[in-house]
């Protein structure tokens, strides 16, 4: 009988233990530090509509475009751009969320994209 | 007694367990409060910023119409700022991108002050004195479905092309009177297209000099009519060249005809 009652304990107790580690919040802290995360680069992006401003945007080629946001890049967020459908060329590897704001001009299309930079 | 014991450890490990269970849901129902309100946040930070960009593209793609049709348009020198207001009031264009679209339209700048500089169009935010000044106002509408998060947004601007088609209407206006003058006090014939043409090639070349001082271009044609008529037809076209528009330099141009007829002018000789 006392081998049944420490097995049943036993049982109630690693179950309890599974459930509350496959149930936690963990995941849903870590959706909502992401969508923060999105939240900031998405501000950043806002800040290039400013400067370099939208006439820039439409005037420059993509080269200058790509050479623009690449130096604006710092060691926190990494900047790039897509002019239709010719991308900047990868400066360093999409980590993280990736935020993008998209300017519907007369003659092209120019999307600003920000992720954060891989830690050093 | 043991089976007593092993009874009470295994309802003591249910409480245990259980009240850890209650404790761990708690805090998931607060973590899943906190992503919904934190996911509910970043729509609206997305709504505002897919705004703010369409917004920008609605300004600057009118000011691009606006700019084609001035490069395209030979405007009449009588009524320029009238035919590109009632364009500009005509003008206006939807966009729209994932979730969210902007009305954009164009009116006439009126004399009162306009806040809202819009800087993301800058140099062509603002009004300038003397300018193409234009009221730009852009309705935006946008949601994300399932999260319940919509945005609206009405709001005025103050843009302008710096094209002064009033120093441009009164250029045109002087030059071809200054050629009608020209013409009426040489003494010459209007009969005599040589006559004729030497005068306004002098008066023109005078005219496009003081034309250069205010930064503005100037042809003239004229055309002799046949003999025994004794008129000439002078045509002035004035330009304002090389002028910065969000899509590039562009030339505005407008141009008015006069035929000038000497009072005191018969043909053959008669009085």
């Amino acid at each position: 009988m006392r081998f049944l009652d420490l097995a049943l304990a036993a049982v109630i107790g690693l179950s309890s233990l599974a459930l509350m580690a496959s149930w936690g919040p963990a995941g849903n802290n870590a959706g909502a530090a992401r969508l923060r995360e999105e939240d900031s680069l998405r501000t950043d992006l806002e800040s290039l509509l400013v400067t370099p401003g939208a006439v820039w945007l439409q005037q420059a080629t993509l080269q200058e475009i790509c050479a623009k946001v690449g130096s604006l890049s710092n060691q926190s967020v990494v900047y790039s751009a897509s002019v239709d459908s010719s991308q900047c060329p990868l400066a360093a590897p999409e980590t993280g969320p990736v935020a993008s704001i998209s300017l519907m001009l007369p003659t092209r299309n120019v999307t600003l994209e920000a992720w954060e930079a891989a830690p050093a | 007694m043991g089976s007593r014991a092993g009874v009470g450890a295994t309802l003591a490990a249910a409480v245990l367990f259980s009240s850890l269970l209650v404790s761990n849901a708690l805090v998931v129902s607060g973590s899943q409060q906190q992503l919904a309100l934190t996911e509910q946040s970043n729509a609206e930070s997305y709504l505002a910023a897919g705004a703010s960009a369409l917004a920008v593209s609605a300004g600057l793609s009118l000011l691009d119409s606006l700019e084609s049709h001035l490069a395209a348009t030979l405007l009449s020198c009588g009524n320029a700022s009238s035919a590109v207001e009632a364009f500009l009031d005509g003008l206006s264009t939807v966009v729209g991108y994932d979730h969210v679209s902007a009305r954009g339209s164009f009116a006439e700048g009126q004399n009162e002050s306009l806040a809202g500089n819009m800087v993301s169009l800058a140099p062509y935010s603002g009004w300038q004195a003397g300018d193409l000044d234009i009221n730009f106002s852009v309705v935006v509408r946008g949601g994300v479905p399932g999260l319940g998060v919509t945005y609206s947004s009405n709001q005025s601007h103050p843009v302008y092309l710096p094209v002064d088609l009033g120093r441009l209407e009164a250029f045109c206006s002087d030059s071809l009177e200054a050629d009608e003058s020209a013409l009426l006090g040489s003494g010459g014939s209007l009969c005599n297209a040589t006559e004729a043409g030497n005068v306004l090639t002098a008066q023109t070349a005078a005219e496009a000099a003081l034309g250069q001082l205010m930064g503005l271009g100037l042809n003239a044609t004229w055309t002799v009519s046949q003999p025994g008529q004794c008129q000439v037809k002078v045509t002035v076209e004035v330009f304002q060249s090389g002028t910065d528009g969000p899509a590039g330099p562009f030339t505005v141009s407008a141009e008015e005809a006069a035929t000038v007829q000497s009072p005191a002018e018969r043909p053959n000789g008669s009085s």
